[in-house]
């Protein structure tokens, strides 16, 4: 077990790769009454056209990974989530483009938990009566998103912006594709891709770390895998260069307020995972250089009714793709479309008079991640496996210390081309 | 450590070296009014947009940005009956940001507090208009947040028209437009000399460090409340059921029963375990019954309002299906009343609130809230709260289930030919 220690930030992480390739990654926190556990496999929603290494392609329904997810507490006699429940304990999991995710928190019971925990997760029990039974669950489920405007807006954003990849459609499928879906395909998923190798396991709060791990290598050693894992090739994006990026779409649907997002798609190639993590946290800083509740651009906007408190940006990066959203509530849609385009177009001139402001802008950024460090929840679900080469909370702190001015000269160099934006709005019907 | 600065004004000083981050809340208390809940809460949105010495939205948050991105936020609440005005600030602690930050912050409330912008005609009126208009927008808007909406009408539904429970605490878009300036100036005024203050810090701070900071807060004496949070109202005989139509996919149907049971009264945790094995956690009856065994609803759970003496069962179902489930929510409650529900039940979730108590602590915000709440009602002294969980008895749930009568039931239906 490999001890790394952080005076500053007051944090020891544990690391370990164990015999069978799962990762396990321990950090405990003093005075804590929670420990939180969450266990990732590196697939996601996106991930449901898959080359074996055989070369044999497989095509499953979209949705089916989340499907996976919900059909995975199930076993034969009784329900994960039962077992949590006796314990006292909040057990949950979500499945994202790229990674899903199954997690549990508990004050006291952690040894019984990660029993659970490993066990569900490693046990499949997919039978068809039992994925029939899921069926109406999960169209209500996408159902209920298909009725909430922020949902429809990000989707349709999505759909623009990546019209020929799994992207466009909703993580859960449509009603249609999950219709299809049957217990074979759930075991096709689990098989590629839920193998211990294509894992990871992070423990944080209150737990001691010797402890906790022999508690998992004990689990793991009762448990036979494959002893050769190559993961299949999954996603790449059907046109690399992004040029079947759509302009621009709506829905009309009963808001009160009408909603914009304005996306922007990048098409950068990462060799690393640190390399990506520098792009990604050099981008978060030249976002909020340009869009932060402090910058100029958001006091203009805001001034002119263009934007709310209910403005947000982000760049979201994910296994082989990434894009920046911009979104609010507002009744001016199409200047909130042209304002945000022109400051994008303009970044470059407002990079060259702004060192003070990335100053600033990058303390501040700072304070907010030692911040989170107070939260097991947050240190636990900012961990992204290999899309950052294993780096934790700790890491991104270290990384972001390290960005300068021109580190975000190469993300306006990089990222921003008129060509790759979208927009999207969800209009009032009438 | 509880300290009364000045009559009215309290401090209470939360030390831990388990957060990186400090918090801080002052919380202005006053009985709510039919009122002055959309005025406050205009008053939140506008001081924490700018002050005398950061006289825009961009400086103010500039200036947060140079204290290591110190959170900062002013906004309205409700506890029980009374009207609370919560400035906020987050900040890391002096040895991470290897400075003295607490006291900038410190600094810095204060002149939101007491130097804001603002002249002898009253607050700045550009700001004024800007965040009118904000509010407005989010009053109007809440309306799209259908499951909100929903539990929204039914509380409508529970209190009496007269209440001032009636009127949410984040404001009303009728009354929005009526405040006038010199309203928001009363408004303030009367909060400065007038409310409670409770002053709370948590974090790893010293003691003489966070007086010091204070001294030169101009907040006079005061009388503290005389009004406790309790919210209580007769029961009424006719059942209100009230029933609306729009286009949806998916149906909402809420119920509000009464609850005369209050925060900390005996049987207060008998009504929180009773809720617990209703709808107040995944193993309860309306989880499990409702939405798994008949997979009736996308959502069903149960939430008791400790303050107002009722308990709110929410669920997302299909139009159809209303009949069916208003019968099995009511089945759910005589089951609770009947004492139909296994030991093993009653462990699980009484384990569970455990779990949900001691997560808490953990939560710097979530222990502050706590400690509020218990000056608001008067229970100031802190009890085992796991061991009052614990002591519940099987027949205390039953009893506390028998308290449960229907009051209000809000039906928002899909289309009407699904």
């Amino acid at each position: 077990m490999n001890k790394q220690v952080d005076e500053q930030l007051k944090i020891s992480r544990y690391s370990q790769v164990l015999d069978n390739g799962l990762r396990v990654e321990l950090l405990p926190m003093a005075g804590y009454h929670k420990t939180y556990a969450i266990m990732s496999a590196d697939v996601g929603s996106i991930d449901n056209d898959f080359c074996l290494a055989d070369g044999q392609h497989v095509h499953l329904p979209a949705g089916v990974a989340h499907y996976l997810e919900h059909k995975l507490f199930e076993k034969k006699d009784h329900d994960a989530f039962d077992l949590f429940g006796k314990l006292g304990a909040d057990s949950n999991a979500f499945t994202d483009f790229t990674r899903t995710s199954y997690l549990f928190s508990t004050a006291g019971k952690l040894h019984q938990c990660l029993d659970i925990l490993l066990d569900f997760v490693q046990e499949p029990y997919f039978t068809p009566e039992l994925v029939d039974k899921e069926r109406g669950i999960i169209a209500s489920e996408i159902q209920m998103y298909q009725d909430q405007p922020a949902e429809r807006l990000y989707m349709g954003m999505m759909a623009n912006l990546y019209p020929h990849d799994p992207m466009r459609n909703d993580i859960a499928g449509t009603v249609n594709s999950i219709q299809k879906i049957t217990a074979d395909d759930l075991y096709q998923l689990y098989d590629n891709f839920y193998h211990p190798a294509n894992m990871s396991l992070l423990v944080v709060g209150k737990l001691d770390p010797q402890e906790t791990m022999a508690w998992i290598v004990d689990n793991q050693a009762k448990k036979q895998f494959r002893a050769h894992y190559q993961r299949p090739r999954s996603f790449t994006p059907a046109d690399p260069t992004a040029r079947d990026v759509i302009r621009s779409g709506h829905v009309t649907m009963p808001v009160t307020r009408p909603q914009v997002m304005v996306g922007l798609r990048g098409i950068q190639h990462f060799t690393s995972g640190r390399e990506r993590l520098k792009y990604r946290l050099s981008a978060d800083l030249l976002l909020a250089l340009l869009f932060d509740e402090n910058s100029a651009n958001f006091l203009k906007l805001y001034n002119a009714g263009i934007i709310d408190d209910t403005f947000g940006y982000q760049l979201e990066m994910q296994r082989g793709f990434h894009f920046a959203g911009f979104s609010t509530a507002t009744e001016q849609g199409d200047a909130f479309i042209n304002q945000v385009e022109d400051i994008l177009n303009r970044a470059d001139a407002e990079l060259d008079r702004s060192q003070q402001f990335f100053t600033t802008i990058k303390r501040a950024w700072i304070g907010r991640l030692v911040g989170m460090l107070d939260s097991p929840e947050t240190v636990a679900e900012r961990f992204a496996g290999r899309l950052y080469d294993n780096a934790l909370l700790t890491d991104e702190i270290a990384a972001l210390k390290t960005i300068e001015l021109k580190d975000l000269q190469r993300v306006v160099d990089l990222l921003i081309k008129p060509a790759r934006l979208t927009n999207y709005q969800v209009l009032p019907k009438n | 450590m509880d300290l009364t600065i000045r009559q009215g004004v309290n401090l209470h000083i939360i030390p831990t070296d388990q957060f990186r981050l400090t918090t801080v809340v002052v919380n202005f208390a006053t009985p709510q009014t039919a009122t002055n809940p959309t005025v406050r809460h205009l008053l939140a949105n506008i001081l924490e947009s700018s002050c005398q010495k950061y006289p825009s939205q961009t400086l103010l948050a500039r200036k947060l940005d140079d204290l290591y991105g110190t959170f900062l936020s002013a906004n309205v609440a409700r506890v029980g009956q009374l009207h609370n005005f919560r400035l906020r600030a987050q900040m890391i602690n002096d040895q991470q940001a290897g400075e003295a930050l607490f006291v900038q912050v410190m600094d810095l409330l204060a002149e939101i507090l007491f130097h804001p912008l603002k002249d002898d005609d009253g607050f700045d009126p550009t700001t004024i208009k800007v965040q009118r208009a904000n509010l407005a927008g989010i009053l109007r808007s809440v309306t799209d947040d259908k499951q909100f909406y929903a539990y929204q009408q039914v509380e409508k539904q529970f209190y009496d028209l007269d209440s001032v429970m009636w009127h949410p605490s984040y404001g009303e878009l009728e009354l929005l437009d009526k405040i006038r300036p010199a309203d928001l100036v009363t408004a303030y005024r009367q909060m400065l000399a007038s409310d409670q203050v409770d002053i709370f810090v948590l974090g790893n701070v010293d003691t003489a460090t966070v007086e010091r900071s204070l001294q030169s807060w101009p907040l006079a004496a005061r009388q503290q409340l005389s009004t406790i949070a309790d919210y209580h109202q007769p029961f009424h005989h006719h059942l209100r059921v009230r029933k609306e139509h729009q286009r949806l996919s998916q149906a909402k149907l809420d119920a509000a029963f009464s609850l005369p049971v209050y925060y900390r009264d005996e049987g207060y945790y008998a009504a929180l375990v009773m809720n617990g094995l209703l709808g107040g956690s995944p193993y309860s009856k309306l989880f499990l019954n409702v939405r798994e065994k008949a997979g009736l609803a996308y959502y069903a759970d149960s939430q008791v309002r400790a303050f107002g003496g009722h308990l709110v069962v929410e669920t997302g179902i299909q139009t159809k299906n209303y009949s069916r489930v208003r019968d099995l929510i009511k089945q759910q409650v005589v089951e609770l009343q009947e004492g139909r529900f296994t030991d093993e039940q009653l462990a699980e979730v009484k384990a569970a609130l455990v779990n949900d108590y001691q997560i808490g602590l953990d939560s710097p915000l979530n222990i502050i809230e706590h400690r509020l709440v218990n000056e608001m009602s008067r229970h100031r002294e802190l009890i085992d709260v796991p061991a009052a969980v614990e002591a519940v008895t099987r027949q205390e749930v039953i009893e506390a289930a028998r308290l449960l009568r229907l009051q209000a039931v809000y039906f928002l239906g899909g289309e009407q030919n699904e």
